[in-house]
């Protein structure tokens, strides 16, 4: 018996190759729009538009004002594993780009009608590119704006087994229409349109924050805003009240680094955390954006890169979870009543003319990443790694497994100034980071109060001219009776005297450090913390001793000097655990390659 | 004024933990708790602030030329202060002896007996603030320093050198760095007996000794914390 021809081992040749890998990459049109739409965000195209015909399988037109590519790399970008995103595989490890694997356009390429259009800004003539079916494209000049024009038609023409798979025009359409505003919502600063047919379908304005490019997407549902920082994971959400959940987490968009990602456990977390108000297997409408270090997830897993691969999954859904939980208004309703809602509710642009009250400035940050205690005094920020782990007197935490890198937050910080008179701004080497400066400070100095209390000055320093006074319950005299030597170390002298009417605590003495308050601020903040951990009385304290900065401007600078005048490191420790009783603190982190790339 | 009163303290230790359970309170709850009523004003009830504090420490109000708690050789002195910590008034001592005035040396002066030990007791004073709601101070067991001695020293012999060569007359409350000498009595009409510069027996207006309100603001200032002495933030928060 010979061996028949078919059975040897052969390379196959590129083109099927090609096919086979659009098996996986190109699943239906809304696939091809992805992969053309995140190499106009890689090119850096301030507008992006899709026309879609038939649903997009007769034609997907996607344009961009992106850089374009010269006609050797457009040549080149037909070919399988060509890509300018990736040189080494240590690469893909700080990936910052959309693609990467190099094989979108062959395999686009490979079962469709492909024209490319591509001019460099600087060159004077383009080039078009034409292939069928993955074919060696034809090349010839070509005029047009700079930027990159990529016509697929007729999708799946040679492979009539994938198309009998396509759904109805409509549904495409809709998929198409799903994957657009997924991008919109990744990327506010690009303006992006779909056209469907030859008539306008959506439109996203350029936007300045998340927060806009939100409420553009989510016009007619009112979604509660809230951030939280977790050591190196930003989470801000935009969530909808249980009331306008649906059935699947289809209206749930999630984004790690600003790239869409289906994630089961992750969006299995944001509806845990709604608790009791959500039936099992519905999910809110909203956008999550996860912000983490990219060495901290991996996004080589799937080959529509729908997928990533977290590097402490559990570590991320947890906070994910503890920041819906803590921040939701609705907390309350399943029995946390120790949830201090913190969400601000987002307002469609109609919904926000006649709402008045503390929703009437909307789109603000809330962080959330707290669990307040049973006195109403909120604990430290349990973050992620670590990082946080600065207060005195702080128990340590379980030791978790090793991480493949720092923490997302930056190891050092500069400060460079202040910001709509509450804020700092912080530089670091590649992003720049807002926090409020009141809570800045109140870390700082809740730290110092810790690490060496009233040390140093005259005796008698400290001393109060007129002690604060103030009634107490049994429980709560008996407490701070308990703490005060604990205080007295830390140079705050409280005591707790019996009276006619009960129980009063008396603050006599605090140390210098928190010698602008007023006495019976101080008192105030040790009784309403006087059950809680000590790490929150002094947080307490820190906090009564610290002006909120828009109250008064030289009260700012004397926080602004103060916060200066420590060292990067410190200050980027500060930023970790930056909490007050007033709730945590407002962050932002925004970085900086988006912006200076431009 | 009628009312409770404390029994007298038996020791310093005493007296000053008393003080201390004052402090923070006002002086409308200090005045219920011994029966007293609180006077709209002061100008009708000068002293009324020393008396209501001496009764809640139980000073024997007999004792007008020795010490208030004389068995303890302790002065009881409220000070009246603003919101920034400043003595709002001078600070009576005692009367100024006439006729003796010039042969008592300064450790056999009145002045010196009645400042060797002096618990300070702060009390807000400022005008505008209801009596009642005024709040007495964290207390200061004091004896003066070396210098603030040598000062007080040097104030009186000046002063009884000049009273004492009948210059009383002439003498003005410009003279004394710490302790200055003016009119004491209740109204124009009291007189007591001096002596002239030619050493003629005259009726003269009784004086007394007082200190300043830099000396006394100079105490609280070393011994309290200085932002604490804004009384006023009570509000702020």
């Amino acid at each position: 018996m010979t061996e028949a021809p078919s059975a040897r081992v052969e390379l196959l040749p590129p083109q099927v190759a090609n096919q086979i890998a659009a098996g996986e990459v190109v699943v239906r049109p809304s696939s091809v729009v992805k992969e053309l739409v995140d190499n106009a965000i890689d090119a850096r195209a301030r507008t992006v538009r899709v026309e879609i015909g038939g649903g997009g399988i007769e034609l997907v037109r996607v344009s961009d004002d992106g850089h374009g590519m010269s006609a050797r790399d457009a040549r080149l970008a037909l070919e399988r594993h060509a890509t300018s995103k990736l040189r080494v595989i240590e690469d893909l490890a700080e990936l910052r780009t959309f693609g990467f694997r190099g094989e979108a356009l062959a395999a686009i390429a490979s079962v469709s009608r492909l024209c490319l259009r591509t001019r460099r800004a600087r060159d004077a003539e383009g080039s078009e590119l034409r292939t069928e079916g993955g074919a060696p494209p034809a090349v010839c000049p070509a005029g047009g704006a700079p930027g990159t024009v990529i016509e697929v038609s007729d999708l799946f023409f040679n492979v009539p087994a994938r198309r009998k798979f396509l759904r109805a025009t409509a549904t495409e359409a809709a998929h198409v229409g799903e994957v657009v505003q997924a991008a919109a919502l990744g990327h506010p600063e690009v303006v992006f349109t779909l056209a469907r047919d030859g008539r306008a379908a959506r439109s996203f304005l350029r936007a300045e924050t998340r927060a806009e490019r939100v409420r553009a997407a989510f016009a007619d549902v009112e979604l509660f805003a809230f951030c939280a920082l977790r050591g190196p994971l930003g989470v801000e959400a935009y969530l909808s009240a249980p009331g306008r959940a649906r059935t699947g987490a289809g209206g749930l968009t999630l984004l790690v680094n600003g790239r869409p990602v289906q994630d089961r456990a992750l969006a299995r977390a944001v509806a845990v955390a709604y608790g009791a108000a959500l039936e099992p297997g519905r999910y809110p409408l909203g956008v999550v954006y996860l912000d983490l270090p990219p060495a901290l997830v991996d996004v080589n897993v799937h080959p529509q890169k729908a997928e990533v691969r977290f590097a402490e999954p559990r570590a991320v859904s947890d906070a994910v979870y503890a920041a819906v939980a803590a921040a939701l208004p609705w907390a309350e309703a399943r029995g946390n009543a120790g949830h201090r809602p913190a969400g601000t509710a987002l307002r469609s642009e109609r919904d926000r003319g006649g709402s008045t009250g503390p929703e009437a400035e909307p789109w603000q940050w809330s962080g959330a990443a707290t669990g307040p205690t049973a006195s109403g005094a909120p604990a430290a920020p349990a973050p992620l790694a670590s990082a946080g782990a600065r207060l005195a007197g702080e128990p340590a935490r379980p030791a978790r497994p090793a991480r493949p890198s720092p923490s997302g937050r930056p190891a050092a910080l500069r400060l460079v100034g202040v910001v709509a008179a509450r804020l700092v701004a912080c530089e670091a080497p590649d992003e720049l980071w807002l926090c409020d400066a009141h809570a800045l400070a109140v870390a700082e100095r809740a730290a110092v109060l810790g690490a060496r209390g009233g040390s140093g000055g005259a005796r008698g320093a400290g001393r109060v001219l007129f002690p604060a006074r103030l009634g107490v319950t049994a429980a709560v005299g008996a407490a701070l009776a308990e703490r005060a030597p604990e205080l007295a170390r830390l140079g705050v002298l409280c005591s707790v005297v019996g009276g006619a009417r009960g129980p009063s605590a008396v603050l006599e003495a605090r140390p210098e450090l928190l010698g602008h308050a007023a006495p019976d601020a101080l008192l105030a903040a040790l009784v309403a913390s006087a059950e809680a951990p000590l790490e929150v009385a002094l947080a307490a304290l820190a906090c009564a001793a610290t002006p909120s900065g828009v109250s008064d401007a030289s009260e700012l600078e004397a926080l602004v000097a103060e916060l200066g005048a420590l060292a990067p490191e410190a200050l980027a420790q500060t930023l970790d655990v930056a909490i007050c009783r007033h709730g945590p603190a407002l962050r932002a982190r925004v970085p900086l390659a988006p912006l200076l790339d431009r | 004024m009628r009312g409770a009163s404390a029994p007298p303290p038996e020791s310093e230790r005493e007296l000053l933990a008393r003080a201390q359970s004052l402090a923070g309170r006002t002086l409308a709850e200090l005045a219920a708790e011994l029966g007293l009523a609180v006077p709209p004003d002061l100008r009708r009830a000068k002293g009324w602030v020393g008396q209501l504090v001496e009764r809640a420490l139980g000073a024997c109000a007999a004792s007008r030329p020795g010490p208030d708690f004389a068995a303890l050789g302790v002065e009881l002195k409220t000070l009246p202060l603003d919101r920034h910590g400043r003595p709002c008034e001078t600070t009576f001592v005692c009367n100024v002896p006439m006729r003796a005035v010039s042969e008592l040396s300064w450790r056999d002066s009145p002045l010196c007996h009645k400042l060797a030990r002096v618990l300070w007791v702060p009390v807000e004073g400022e005008r505008q603030l209801p009596v009642g709601a005024r709040h007495v101070g964290a207390p200061l067991l004091w004896s003066p320093s070396a210098e603030e001695e040598a000062v007080l020293a040097g104030d009186w012999e000046e002063l009884a050198g000049i009273i004492g060569r009948g210059g009383i007359e002439s003498l003005t409350a410009r003279v004394g760095r710490a302790v200055q000498v003016r009119p004491k009595a209740a109204h124009g009409g009291v007189r007591r007996r001096s002596l002239d510069a030619e050493g003629t027996s005259i009726d003269a207006l009784p004086r007394g000794f007082y200190l300043r309100v830099s000396f006394t603001e100079a105490i609280v200032r070393r011994s309290y914390a200085a932002p604490a002495l804004r009384r006023g933030d009570r509000s702020t928060r």
